[in-house]
């Protein structure tokens, strides 16, 4: 198959069909890397001229206007492109797309892998995803008090002079930020424990509000704690 | 890598405000309908590979999970799942046979739980011993389908549990 006809199958009803089978988002990305057409695109996805087609089929599609009473037509279509981007792609390519994708409309599991591939793209620094820093974050601001709190932490780092990580300063100011914004408008009354939605290796994280922060030596010790496996799931 | 925000939170305008009998709540995100010709080819394709299957209704807003503990309203990720049989007084039956209509089965793949059901009867197949078992769920967002228990698309696994809401069993 020649890549305009990969591409043409993935951005077919059959193939939407085929991987919307899913149940939940995990089981959405098992198959979805599972699928034979994805294989076949990440396969010539090794030739950057193919990146760049990728990428660029990215923007243009997540730019159409779509039926807004219906979901966008080609969700699957963009997650599987971002998939095969995320695992073949320099991170700041990986950025620029997801960031395209996150302003297409009516999407449902491509808003969710954009928003993930977005904040790793902030976790990393990768300047060319500061507009999305501030799509994302100032799109879930609709508590004032904390966008107030969110803009002010995040102003040096979104102006990308520095480069950027979550050991500099801003980047502290940008955990800052996010706990004030969480504590304020996203910790369930119940546990006062933030949960964040699984990621496709299964991690679940659960941040305590308040909680101290812990020594070089006491987070030495912490992460010696983790086995080896969890750690190495981590940083992939 | 999670995400930081995420859907199905208070804060997400697509959520329902869902919560368990005991109070806990329910994260969850209603998905849009899938365009008409879009929701014919995947009904097409269910059909085509699992021709007993009966559809009952072409609705993409739900999943299986939505169907069975939040009346069809929005989609529920299985993680959510142990905590609202939990929450909810669900008991484990464990005999196919003692299962009954409007118990459910829990299907898992890989360890995970992977789909749901909602029984709408169960007989036993004398010839081999096994219970003929007619469910209804909703396949991704695909629609809602009777089919038989074990009769399911590869992604959702098998049935490995039944559980009910009833009390005093």
């Amino acid at each position: 198959m020649t890549l305009t006809e990969i591409m043409q199958s993935i951005e077919s009803y059959g193939f939407s069909s085929e991987v919307n089978m899913a149940s939940g988002t995990k089981a959405f990305r098992r198959i979805l890397r599972g699928h034979e057409l994805v294989h076949r695109l990440a396969e010539l996805a090794k030739q950057a001229s193919v990146r760049a087609a990728v990428a660029q089929r990215v923007e243009e599609l997540s730019a159409l206007q779509i039926d807004k009473q219906y979901e966008n037509r080609f969700d699957s279509a963009l997650s599987a492109y971002l998939t095969v981007l995320s695992d073949t792609s320099a991170p700041d390519v990986v950025a620029k797309a997801a960031q395209a994708a996150a302003k297409a409309e009516n999407t449902w599991w491509t808003v969710g892998l954009s928003r993930e591939l977005v904040t790793r793209a902030i976790a990393t620094g990768w300047s060319a995803a500061r507009m999305s820093h501030a799509h994302i974050i100032l799109r879930l601001a609709s508590n004032a008090d904390w966008q107030e709190s969110i803009q002010s932490g995040f102003v040096k780092w979104m102006a990308g002079t520095i480069p950027v990580t979550v050991g500099t300063v801003t980047g502290a100011q940008i955990l800052r930020a996010l706990r004030t914004a969480e504590e304020k408008a996203q910790v369930p009354k119940k546990n006062n424990l933030i949960v964040m939605p699984p990621s496709e290796e299964g991690e679940t994280l659960a941040w305590k509000p308040g909680r101290r922060r812990l020594s070089r030596h006491e987070y030495a010790k912490a992460a010696a704690a983790v086995p080896q496996r969890t750690r190495q799931a981590a940083r992939a | 890598m999670a995400v930081l925000i995420g859907l199905g939170n208070e804060t997400d305008n697509t959520a329902l405000a869902l919560a368990t009998s005991k109070g806990a709540r329910i994260p969850n995100s209603r998905r849009g309908e899938l365009a008409p010709e879009q929701m014919r080819e995947a009904v097409r394709i269910v059909m085509q590979n699992h021709a007993k299957c009966i559809l009952r209704s072409m609705s993409s807003v739900y999943n299986c999970f939505g169907m069975a503990f939040a009346g069809r309203r929005t989609c529920i990720e299985p993680e959510h799942v142990p905590m609202i049989l939990q929450e909810d007084g669900y008991v484990e039956v464990a005999q196919p046979a003692a299962v009954m209509t409007g118990d459910i089965v829990i299907y898992e793949y890989d360890g995970e739980i992977s789909h749901v059901a909602v029984v709408i009867s169960n007989t036993p197949d004398l010839t081999n011993g096994r219970s003929n078992m007619l469910v209804m769920s909703q396949w991704g967002s695909h629609g809602e389908y009777l089919h038989d228990y074990r009769d399911v698309h590869l992604s959702f696994g098998r049935p490995v549990r039944f559980y009910s809401e009833r009390r005093g069993i």
